[in-house]
């Protein structure tokens, strides 16, 4: 089979305009000129009913103002801001934008959960993440469907990687990748729930850390194949894993999180002890930090220079792939590695190479990374489009499907035959087709519906499979995001018998974490990627697809998986090369 | 005390979603975490949650408490030294 295999020799990724909104600014060199001095003016308070936190907040008065002429009004706030931001890279590319070419990515975790107080999924479409997607297209003269990415806290990274696949393959010619999120009551409620804030802005990697400081950020960035609409930097590689461990607790080892960063290096072509810097994830939990110091040391990158920005510019969720890459590109550019702000003295197993202080480096090269509830991670590679990385040589693989299953309507399908059928309402005909598998697992009563539905799907698609799992991806997708459970969260905060914030219903507020229950039962550590899209669009399967055809994976279960308010339907298949 | 470790017990229930259990599935002595139930971290704040919904406890931080999440027992015992 070998010679008939057939090959395509990548195409160069450039990070082309930039633009970026955060507490500390409007534009990326007020943010530069911010960050530089500590910023710690830039904070602003949030409440809940016994405690007070510091949170990142983009300064609304300001931005409308900013936007009073753009004729944005009609829209919810983070779409203006996403038209801020992309408008902002159109207008500093060159005038020959093609707006009908282009290609939208929008990462996000939550978009527009706060309509929700006030809002039902039946009058509101804007709740639906591609709709909005779709809504700040139009505004802006897009022709094309956009793609949403919502992968918890690594969605700007997935994104990224997710362009950058698309342009290097030669299957678009430029993509702008927009991500942000806003810190609603949804949001602050669910992280306050968890016991995850803390009281003063965030100290990631010191020993006196304690927790995360939430913060609101929006960033595009152009990616283009064109070396004269360069920023100066490219992409040269990057990688998504899955711990297979916790939903929400990250890994005792960092194992899944030095899987990505290892993948992303190879990928690069730059060898280790060349990279100027690695800009981690640094939430400031105390086992986050912990998970990530390990990673470094399993990557044998402990001695590079690292650093964390969230004592800058809080957590910015789903956006903060988006914002932290621009700003890694800044540093790369500047010749100048930001300090972490708030670090005083290494609180990690493993110590790391990191001051407070901004230092002046010569750079070439930087690895940048994430990690979310879920149990995912992803890491990216950044260089001066100087570097002299060789272009990566693609394959061309033969994708075949290995199995299927379907459930809808009481039954479920597998290979095209029904192997279970129980005609009763949802939560009793999933248990009972989760108890057909006679394989007992404590853990699938504790899942809301959407996770319970792929849970199942999966295990019916998986019977008699023995996978690589390092070599396995999960790329699902659906329409409405984990909604049906975002209903029952916000209930729990306004609704008539709203009792507070429960975690064990938290967690669930975020699509991907079907993909980590399906990570854990079945070991699987490839990638896993969630994109929100219509029945009718299939970006996630040629994506997924794609992950095969190129020899990312060898293994690829994607599919669609969709749950709201007792409808529900999953068709899952299995790939293989 | 007998009561209130069937009350915790349904509590406990209710709160972890264990569907499958009843009250006398759970060994009031038997570790609850890792081993026995087989809770995890998600668990241990919601027990926090009923702590101080149902019985006024506030626990702060659930890793510098784990000789009172050790069992129903331990917790039971704290909520009797400790309920307002």
């Amino acid at each position: 089979m070998e010679e008939e295999m057939e090959h395509r020799v990548a195409e160069r990724v450039y990070l082309g305009s930039m633009s970026l909104v955060t507490n500390q600014g409007f534009s990326i060199e007020e943010n530069w000129s911010n960050l530089l001095s500590g910023g710690d003016d830039n904070w602003s308070a949030i409440s809940s009913h016994d405690s007070t936190y510091p949170i990142g907040k983009i300064d609304r008065e300001r931005f409308s103002n900013l936007i009073s002429e753009r004729g944005f009004v009609d829209l919810s706030l983070l779409e203006q801001l996403l038209c801020y931001v992309i408008s902002d890279v159109i207008d500093k590319g060159d005038k020959l934008f093609n707006r009908d070419q282009c290609r939208l990515i929008i990462s996000t975790t939550k978009g527009n959960i706060d309509l929700l107080v006030s809002h039902s999924v039946e009058e509101d479409e804007a709740l639906f993440l591609d709709n909005m997607a779709q809504r700040v297209s139009e505004r802006l003269g897009f022709k094309r469907r956009p793609m949403v990415i919502s992968n918890a806290c690594i969605s700007g990274v997935s994104a990224l990687i997710v362009g950058s696949r698309l342009l290097e393959a030669g299957e678009e010619e430029s993509v702008i990748v927009a991500g942000g999120d806003l810190i609603s009551d949804f949001v602050f409620s669910g992280f306050d729930s968890f016991k995850s804030l803390s009281p003063n802005v965030c100290r990631p990697y010191d020993v006196s850390r304690d927790g995360l400081t939430l913060g609101e950020g929006v960033g595009a960035i152009l990616l283009t194949r064109q070396r004269d609409r360069s920023s100066g930097i490219v992409i040269l590689g990057g990688s998504i894993s899955n711990d297979a461990n916790h939903i929400s607790g990250p890994s005792r080892t960092g194992d899944g999180l030095a899987l990505a960063m290892d993948r992303a290096l190879q990928e690069s072509g730059i060898l280790r002890e060349d990279l100027s810097f690695v800009n981690m994830h640094g939430t400031a939990t105390l086992f986050n930090d912990e998970m990530e110091s390990k990673a470094m040391a399993l990557c044998g990158l402990q001695d590079v220079p690292v650093n964390g920005l969230k004592g800058y510019i809080g957590h910015t969720l789903g956006g903060a792939g988006v914002v932290e890459v621009i700003l890694c590109a800044k540093q790369l550019k500047e010749d100048l590695l930001l300090g972490t702000h708030g670090y005083q003295e290494c609180g990690c197993p493993v110590p790391l190479s990191l001051t407070a202080n901004n230092q002046k480096l010569v750079m070439s090269s930087c690895l940048k990374t994430a990690s979310g509830f879920g149990g995912c991670n992803a890491a990216i590679v950044l260089a001066k489009d100087t570097c002299e990385a060789p272009l990566k040589d693609l394959k061309k693989n033969k994708v075949r499907a290995v199995s299927s299953c379907t459930i809808n309507n009481g039954q479920v399908y597998k290979d095209g035959l029904m192997a279970f059928q129980a005609d009763a309402q949802y939560p009793q005909f999933i248990r009972a087709a989760f108890k057909s598998l006679d394989a007992p697992n404590m853990k699938f009563y504790k899942m809301d519906d959407l996770s319970k539905l792929g849970y199942v799907a999966a295990s019916f698609l998986l019977l008699d499979q023995s996978l690589p799992t390092d070599e396995t991806a999960i790329v699902l997708w659906n329409h409405s995001s984990s909604l049906d459970t975002d209903i029952k969260h916000q209930e729990s905060l306004t609704g008539q018998q709203a009792s507070g914030a429960s975690p064990s219903v938290f967690v669930y507020t975020l699509p991907n974490i079907v993909i980590g229950e399906i990570a854990i039962r079945f070991g699987i550590k490839g990638e896993n990627n969630f994109f929100i899209q219509a029945d009718e669009d299939d970006s996630a399967e040629v994506y997924a697809t794609n992950l095969l055809v190129y020899g990312r994976f060898r293994y690829v279960i994607v599919g669609k998986c969709d749950y709201l308010n007792g409808k529900y339907s999953a068709n899952l298949k299995l790939l293989t090369i | 005390m007998d009561e209130l470790i069937l009350t915790f017990k349904q509590q406990l229930i209710e709160a972890l979603n264990l569907e499958e259990l009843t009250p006398d599935d759970i060994d009031t002595d038997a570790p609850l975490f890792r081993e026995g139930l087989g809770l995890d971290s998600i668990d241990a704040l919601e027990i926090i949650l009923i702590l101080e919904k149902q019985y006024g406890i506030r626990i702060e931080n659930p890793g510098e408490s784990k000789s009172i999440f050790y069992s129903v027992r331990t917790l039971t015992d704290y909520i009797v030294a400790n309920r307002k």
